[in-house]
């Protein structure tokens, strides 16, 4: 699968390409990526930018010549997606750990769970705090 | 994960003589084969992608040396190549030369690290001694180079922050070391205690290390070719003159013999890129000016660290804090393969195995935020100490 075929990048830079598809390709869109030769799925992180979670999902792509970071903005107040594991085994951790620190979760993983943290640590550590209006200091 | 296995359920660590780091694996035993095993992380977790978001970006450079005792080095320089991508800086080629050169001694004295703790997983401790005296050669050039032994705080965003003066000097010792790795060589390819306890242990078959996503020099001996120094370069790798002084190294059993035979190969290597990089070092300035606060960007930096592929990104907002780093560390991809590969092994080999894959339990929990503990948690006196002795 080209690159043109998936977006049009929004951003480039030396050895990796950025693309924000929507929520409901990512599978077909992974799952073409694999048949035309990725292997394996280098990394998925989340991000909270106070209105939406950014997922990226990392892939290197061009025998491993370049990094292909798809974006996926999914939503703050409930986030949940569909899980890879199935496409991609190695997506097992990064999905576990995403779930631990931003509380997305990805529906069919087969053992989402706590995994980093100690049991009294608090919840989704990553997730921004709800800053209220505070007057004065 | 099964709860339906039969057997004896055995917990090999948090605290064990098998690791100097806290981690735990449940191993399910019949008789004395494992049956299966379940990979429990965690146990050594800092907090550090959210200790980033707390400082600016010049702090960050060694927060992210901190990451790791043995591979120091390669994090401050993706992390420094990372923020320079933010920043579309370039920095100047005596610099990448500079960084290649302190990474390749990092990775050879990673190499013989592993090389020692591999004898010692073994019962070999001559071996271990032999190693880590090689190693010692290499620690010495780390420290007449930066004046550190692990933390060697050369990377500065823009560049580096010393020179190497002398380099030739150093020729006499990589050249040692290309002989002591043809010694090592020999011990595990003939050796007949050796070949005993690592010949057709704990395989990781070329199709599992794909499925698993796995780097390194894990994934070089089962015959996967993948360097991120060759598929992507960065810093000296660029220069097509140190490029076609070395090659990937791989192996195609995917036993713990070939595990351990990559990166003894990959000792010569290194020392071939060293003595490149040392006697090739374009002249010029150390380092270009970088700003202090970012523009809203992101990037990514991707490197070969000496267990594989490592991986950081960074989001910027404008100001000198970054909004969120983002690290992938190899060893934390590379865990996912101890299932496969101890299943079906007997267990006294599991030493054996699980120092094989070379893991860094630092590196793998890096993550997550660590804050004080609620009050639910219980309080452990000198009492209940007293009462266990009684």
């Amino acid at each position: 699968m080209s690159l043109p075929e998936i977006g049009k990048p929004y951003k480039k830079q030396k050895g990796a390409v950025f693309v924000e598809i929507a929520e409901s390709e990512l599978p077909d869109i992974l799952e073409k990526l694999k048949q035309s030769g990725v292997t394996r799925i280098a990394d998925i992180s989340g991000y909270d930018n106070g209105n939406e979670i950014e997922l990226m999902y990392r892939l290197p792509y061009q025998d491993e010549a370049k990094l292909l970071n798809l974006k996926v903005r999914i939503s703050r107040k409930n986030p949940e997606i569909k899980s890879i594991v199935k496409i991609f085994p190695s997506a097992y951790l990064y999905e576990r750990e995403t779930f631990e620190l931003l509380g997305v979760k990805f529906h069919g993983h087969p053992h989402l769970e706590r995994l980093l943290l100690a049991g009294t640590s608090p919840k989704n550590p990553l997730k921004k705090k709800e800053v209220k209006n505070v007057k004065g200091g | 994960m099964s709860r339906e296995v039969k057997g004896y359920t055995l917990p090999v660590g948090p605290q064990h003589p098998l690791y100097v780091e806290a981690e735990n694996l449940m191993v399910t035993v019949d008789g004395e084969t494992i049956t299966n095993v379940e990979v429990n992380i965690g146990y050594i977790h800092r907090g550090i992608e959210e200790l980033m978001q707390r400082r600016n970006y010049l702090q960050n450079i060694f927060l992210s040396e901190r990451i790791c005792g043995i591979c120091s080095g390669i994090h401050s320089v993706t992390y420094c190549q990372m923020v320079e991508n933010l920043l579309g800086i370039d920095i100047p080629d005596r610099a990448k030369f500079i960084r290649t050169i302190v990474l390749e001694l990092e990775r050879l004295h990673s190499h013989l690290l592993f090389l020692g703790i591999m004898g010692y997983e073994m019962g070999l401790d001559t071996l271990f001694m032999y190693a880590w005296k090689d190693r010692e050669h290499v620690m010495d050039m780390l420290e007449k180079i930066s004046g550190n032994r692990v933390n060697y705080a050369m990377p500065a965003i823009g560049g580096v922050r010393r020179d190497i003066k002398n380099p030739e000097s150093f020729i006499r010792k990589l050249e040692l070391l290309s002989k002591r790795s043809d010694y090592y060589l020999n011990l595990f390819k003939k050796d007949r205690v050796i070949r005993a306890r690592t010949r057709g242990v704990g395989v990781l078959t070329h199709k599992k290390a794909r499925e698993y996503g796995i780097v390194g020099p894990v994934a070089r001996a089962s015959g996967i070719v993948h360097d991120m120094r060759k598929n992507s370069p960065y810093a000296a790798y660029e220069f097509s003159g140190l490029q076609g002084r070395w090659r990937v190294v791989t192996e195609g059993y995917g036993d713990v013999q070939a595990r351990v035979l990559v990166k003894i190969r990959e000792l010569k290597e290194a020392v071939r890129i060293l003595k490149y990089a040392l006697l090739n070092m374009p002249k010029g300035q150390l380092k270009v000016a970088a700003p202090l606060a970012v523009k809203p960007a992101e990037a990514v930096s991707r490197t070969e660290a000496p267990r594989g592929e490592l991986i950081y990104y960074g989001i910027s907002n404008g100001s000198d804090t970054p909004e969120r780093i983002r690290i992938r560390t190899p060893s934390y991809t590379n865990i996912m393969c101890l299932k496969p590969i101890l299943e079906g092994q007997q267990l006294a080999d599991l030493p054996v195995i699980v120092g094989s894959i070379d893991p860094c339990f630092s590196c793998t929990d890096r993550v997550t935020l660590v804050e004080e503990r609620t009050g639910e948690q219980k309080t452990v006196d000198k009492n209940y100490f007293r009462r266990m002795r009684e």
